[in-house]
């Protein structure tokens, strides 16, 4: 009988499991940065700057 | 006597060519379409093989490259994906947790399917966490991503029947 998963198949597995349980930790710590804040508003500061630098 | 549309035009080179000489180019203008025939039939026939030997590979990798982006994004930013979880609160810890879980089994399973490692055991676990996750979406009614989601799944259904892979990983 042949098995489903050989030795290497397996290492690569365990390595990518502990990879992944490794980021599962991060992603814990980060749990709460869900929310998506509003992305910031730099037009009013560049159209200044550009405003300057016409002058 | 040709019948001809030019035939009756005067110096025209219709008629100054023997009746004779049109026997003799027939041959050739018939055999090459017939060459070009058979040299596209064989290169359809070579691209169909190389379709067949590779295509399930290909299914399998790409497959494999969507299942480790959500599992990559579940695991780490968790809080983007609790409000797929079902029945559970999108705020309690439980759904995390369950977040977590769920991109690790993705994460893992990406793996196996790129790596060729078990390739229609990986695929038959993929199509049951695409079954669940169509299911769960359709719960939370949210109709566009879950016919996506179903098309995938068509693709993971076919690759657990897939018997010729390639670049597998065997021992």
């Amino acid at each position: 009988m042949t098995r489903l998963v050989g030795p290497r198949g397996l290492s690569v597995l365990i390595f990518i499991g502990l990879v992944a349980l490794a980021l599962a930790v991060v992603g814990w710590y980060q749990r709460d940065s869900g929310e998506v804040g509003p992305l910031p508003n730099y037009s009013s500061a560049g159209i200044a700057v550009h405003a300057e630098t016409l002058q | 006597m040709s019948t001809r549309w030019a035939s009756g035009r005067p110096g025209s080179r219709v008629l100054r060519e023997p009746e004779t000489t049109p026997a003799p180019k027939a041959a050739p203008r018939t055999a090459v379409p017939e060459a070009d025939h058979s040299q596209r039939a064989g290169l359809a026939e070579q691209a169909a093989a190389i379709t067949a030997e590779w295509a399930p590979t290909a299914g399998r990798i790409l497959l494999g490259a969507v299942f480790f982006w959500f599992g990559y994004h579940e695991l780490v930013q968790p809080g983007h994906w609790t409000q797929y979880v079902p029945v559970v609160s999108e705020s309690s810890s439980l759904a995390v947790v369950l977040v977590l879980a769920h991109g690790w089994v993705l994460f893992v399973t990406a793996a196996a399917l790129v790596a060729g490692i078990a390739p229609r055991a990986a695929a038959a676990i993929a199509s049951v966490l695409l079954l669940e996750i169509v299911i769960s979406l359709v719960v939370t009614g949210v109709s566009d991503t879950a016919l996506r989601d179903l098309g995938v799944l068509g693709l993971a259904v076919c690759l657990t029947g897939c018997q010729n892979q390639r670049l597998l990983l065997r021992g």
